[in-house]
């Protein structure tokens, strides 16, 4: 049989054109990583790293920022500084704090801010005390009292409320200590001095501690940032390790709480 | 059709791939690896062959994706571009073995007769991948895919003259390879 060229050529063409062969399964995976382009079709990728790095910036920004407690008082005065005046009077005289409960007008015009402090917090006890029974009346020194009425603010009284902080610890040291010869007078300021001279006596350590060392300073620098008890890193004496530069005492990430004991 | 079950159509695939996603890539490999494959075939002498071809193709495809302007159709872009790239293997591997003579090419292997009693799709496979490879590309793309022999001369560097030649010999090779297929599928009836 002979076939012509045209033949031949369309009965190749008509078989072969529209040949199908399967190509091996591991074909794509061996030419895959030749192409360019990676990409994934998920946009959120990015969106994440945004929302994750935000979020660590948010965590470390409320970790690390001081805690200040203000005290919602209106007045022409800063009853805050008062009290730390007062306080900082009374801690630095620890024999005085000792001696307040037997000689409460000793001194009355050197520690003018702790009399402040005495009338800003007097008045709440002297309403109690009026309320609760009359036998206790006769403990305040009446004169003291009228005395030290005149230094009160009108403002703290017509808003009792505001003095919440202030009246809670004394209200229940007062009643505890509404035994005879008991000056109510003092024992708020004893409550008040041991409420607030944790936090600043920590504060006035580091501030009066000499700086001899670089963890020295470092202490001091991270005491004015961070206001917390357990500071976010303490530095020690380097009494033993004299090669190391830095002796870390104390770390406080939040959750992480890390402290040598000495 | 895999983009048909994936609700893609072809142009939200060529995006996909010049975009440089991964899945674009693999569901349009997928979408015409077998198709292009066959085309490969005929101008390989084996499947590896072929394979190689393929891969070279796609990634000619996938890098040139943005050379794709829409004008004909998408697959017969993809498949010119399969074709080019089995005549740059031929080149690279087989350009040495251009010139063969036509007495040696007498002697390619017959084809087994009683695989089909037509002559099927994988005899004349392989009858023209047992050709010579010049003659092979010459055949392939005069008489299958539609090339003119400028065409062909200019595809393959070589002169028109020499791609008529090629396309004489390849015909008068496969006729005789055809005649003895049928002469001994005659043989075993009788």
């Amino acid at each position: 049989m002979k076939m012509s060229d045209k033949e031949l050529d369309q009965l190749f063409s008509n078989q072969l054109n529209d040949l199908e062969v399967e190509p091996s399964a591991e074909l794509w995976g061996k030419f895959m990583p030749e192409i360019p382009g990676n990409k994934t079709r998920s946009g959120l990728g990015p969106m994440i790293s945004i929302a994750a790095t935000l979020l660590i910036l948010l965590t470390a920004g409320l970790l690390f920022m001081p805690r200040t407690q203000k005290l919602a008082l209106h007045g022409t005065y800063d009853p805050q500084q008062t009290i730390n005046e007062a306080v900082a009077a009374v801690t630095q005289q620890p024999s005085a704090t000792d001696n307040l409960p037997d000689e409460p007008a000793e001194q009355p015009t050197e520690q003018q801010p702790v009399n402040a402090t005495v009338v800003s917090v007097k008045h709440p006890v002297s309403r109690k005390i009026e309320t609760t029974t009359t036998d206790i009346q006769p403990l305040v020194n009446p004169a003291d009292s009228i005395q030290k009425l005149t230094l009160v603010k009108p403002v703290n009284i017509s808003k009792p409320e505001r003095h919440d902080d202030i009246i809670k610890p004394i209200s229940v040291n007062t009643i505890a200590n509404a035994a005879p010869k008991t000056v109510p007078a003092v024992n708020p300021i004893k409550a008040l001095a041991a409420n607030t001279t944790p936090e600043v006596k920590a504060g006035q350590a580091v501030k009066r501690k000499k700086i001899h060392s670089l963890g020295d300073l470092l202490n001091v620098v991270i005491a004015k940032v961070d206001k917390r008890d357990n500071k976010i890193i303490q530095f020690g004496q380097n009494d033993d390790d004299e090669d190391e530069l830095l002796n870390v005492t104390g770390v406080n990430l939040g959750p992480i709480k890390v402290k040598k004991q000495n | 059709m895999m983009f048909l079950e994936h609700n893609l159509t072809i142009e939200q695939l060529i995006q996909g791939c010049r975009n440089g996603e991964r899945k674009a890539q693999e569901s349009l490999y997928k979408l015409y690896a077998a198709k292009m494959l066959g085309v490969c075939m005929r101008y390989a002498t084996d499947k590896m062959e072929a394979e190689d071809m393929l891969q070279n193709g796609f990634i000619k495809v996938f890098n040139k994706m943005n050379d794709f302007r829409g004008e004909g159709s998408f697959e017969g872009w993809v498949r010119r571009i399969m074709v080019h790239a089995s005549i740059e293997y031929y080149r690279k591997h087989h350009k040495m073995m251009q010139v063969v003579d036509i007495d040696t090419a007498h002697d390619v292997q017959g084809v087994d007769p009683l695989a089909s009693s037509n002559l099927g799709v994988k005899d004349l496979l392989a009858l023209i991948q047992q050709l010579p490879p010049g003659y092979r590309m010459v055949f392939n793309l005069y008489a299958i895919e539609g090339y003119s022999h400028k065409e062909i001369g200019e595809m393959m560097t070589i002169s028109e003259g020499a791609s008529k030649s090629q396309l004489s010999r390849a015909r008068t090779i496969l006729k005789e390879q055809i005649a003895k297929l049928e002469g001994k599928r005659y043989e075993n009836v009788g």
